[in-house]
């Protein structure tokens, strides 16, 4: 059932994704061709710097755009007459919220993708490229094993941190369809509430740990490298972050499966 | 053999008890009408039985089951409103339901949307009302399920269209099952209804064959309607 959900869900969200790949790709278009045409007169030039505007306005676009129709899916699927059709399914609540939790990644990671391939249109267009690979070369080239391993945890912090801020999400939208009324302004204070206590949660984890330990710093310092301590700090984060997710995700699928609320 | 199994539920919305110790049984292959007056508690009703609400007491049944995923292999359910995803068009509403329900009869759907004249790859979004609350019941019918819930099915509907709607259910109807279907145009319906639930306040006032309430009040049950609800 997950793969069906899969496939509908995707499909769903790609469809009010693509216009704004669409849009990004010929901004990145219009944008080079305006940077190339910029010595050429005092029109095109400012016509340039609006351009470079519209381009950085569209890249917010892009992954704000991607995040909130992500959420704005879920809400959907579990408050408004969507709802009908999706908890009638013979499917389990938690193969819907994985469906869901699948889906925003993998649109997120599209959007990144699409951003991507801009930066790569913009270095090429602007007859950067020979320039930009040769300093991505020699970067390559002196790059150490803590530095790799920097960029794998930097990365999979990022994963984890955007899967954790979903299910924050996903937690407040199935706190706020338990109100009869106004369920997406119910929705975003318990939002608010759980946000509080997910930054508590961060700083008294991370005190604790100090406290426990308190040579933990002053061992790292003396032990590993810079890059290699936050390494150490970054690994906490994602273990606390996992936790934390693996905490409220039970909850909203006790929530949406035991008191469902189609009022 | 019993089918739907309502036992004592009750439900409040805040303060306001919508439901008050309903129970009632459906057997297999009956046609039963909920009956009663806007805000009786039908809709209530009928959302607690397909897992969309949860009730404060009691306990619903579908065929000895406790309602969850496996009931709603069980339950065709049609909601009163537009519930299908408007971006979709019917074709791919068809392929939704072949991979959910495995009860679907795609081919049986495709014969009924022939019958309507309408294009396959027409958007939901791009009908009428009219026409957007046949694909549904089109959809709902052809699934070859134990029991079907109809809420409202004919509310807001030209008489044309309501006997196309009538007429649909009844040749669609699987004989085996059963039928649950809410309305307060009684005069529409009455001929085809095995049973009566008559829902006033949250609480079930009269639940019996039609038949049988024929023959003890002299009434026809749109009568009986009126004069049950009469304000």
């Amino acid at each position: 059932m997950l793969k069906k959900l899969l496939k509908y869900d995707l499909k769903n969200l790609f469809k009010s994704l693509l216009p704004i790949y669409l849009v990004t790709l010929v901004v990145t278009i219009l944008t080079v061709i305006l940077n190339n045409l910029s010595n050429k007169s005092n029109l095109f030039s400012t016509l340039n710097a609006l351009m470079i505007f519209s381009y950085i306005i569209i890249l917010m676009v892009l992954l704000i755009g991607t995040f909130f129709l992500s959420i704005r899916d879920f809400y959907l699927d579990f408050t408004s007459e969507r709802a009908y059709l999706v908890n009638t399914l013979p499917v389990k609540k938690r193969t819907i919220i994985a469906s869901k939790f699948t889906t925003s990644l993998i649109t997120m990671i599209a959007s990144m993708v699409v951003m991507f391939i801009s930066f790569l249109i913009l270095i090429i267009g602007n007859g950067i490229w020979v320039s930009f690979a040769r300093e991505v070369s020699i970067l390559l080239n002196t790059m150490t094993g803590e530095i790799w391993g920097l960029l794998i945890l930097t990365t999979v912090l990022m994963i984890v941190m955007y899967i954790g801020i979903l299910a924050l999400c996903y937690f407040s939208i199935s706190l706020g369809q338990l109100k009869n009324t106004n369920k997406l302004g119910f929705s975003f204070l318990a939002f608010i509430g759980i946000y509080i206590i997910y930054e508590i949660y961060f700083t008294i984890s991370l005190s604790t740990i100090f406290v426990i330990d308190p040579n933990f710093i002053r061992a790292l310092d003396a032990t590993v490298t810079p890059i290699g301590s936050i390494n150490v700090l970054m690994t906490i984060i994602i273990v606390l972050s996992l936790i934390f997710t693996a905490i409220i995700t039970p909850i909203t699928n006790y929530l949406l499966k035991n008191h469902l609320n189609l009022e | 053999m019993t089918l739907l199994e309502v036992n004592h539920v009750s439900k409040s919305y805040g303060k306001n008890k919508v439901l008050d110790d309903v129970t009632f049984n459906i057997t297999k292959g009956k046609i039963v009408g909920l009956l009663g007056p806007n805000g009786s508690g039908k809709t209530t009703l009928i959302k607690l039985i397909n897992d969309l609400l949860k009730e404060d007491s009691g306990s619903i049944k579908i065929s000895g089951i406790t309602k969850g995923v496996e009931t709603k292999k069980l339950i065709s359910y049609l909601p009163d409103k537009n519930y299908l995803n408007q971006n979709m068009t019917i074709l791919e509403l068809l392929n939704y339901f072949k991979d959910f329900y495995s009860d679907f009869r795609i081919g049986k759907a495709k014969e009924l949307i022939k019958k309507l004249d309408l294009d396959l790859n027409q958007k939901l979004k791009t009908m009428s009302k009219g026409t957007k609350e046949k694909v549904q019941l089109i959809l709902v019918m052809s699934r070859k399920a134990k029991l079907y819930i109809l809420d409202e099915p004919i509310g807001g509907i030209d008489p044309a269209a309501r006997d196309y709607i009538i007429e649909t259910i009844l040749t669609n109807f699987n004989e085996d099952a059963s039928l649950l279907i809410s309305t307060h145009l009684i005069s529409d319906l009455e001929k085809v209804l095995d049973e009566v639930i008559f829902l006033k306040e949250g609480k079930i006032i009269r639940n019996s064959s039609t038949d049988l309430i024929r023959k003890e009040t002299n009434m026809s049950i749109n009568d009986l309607f009126r004069e049950e609800f009469k304000c």
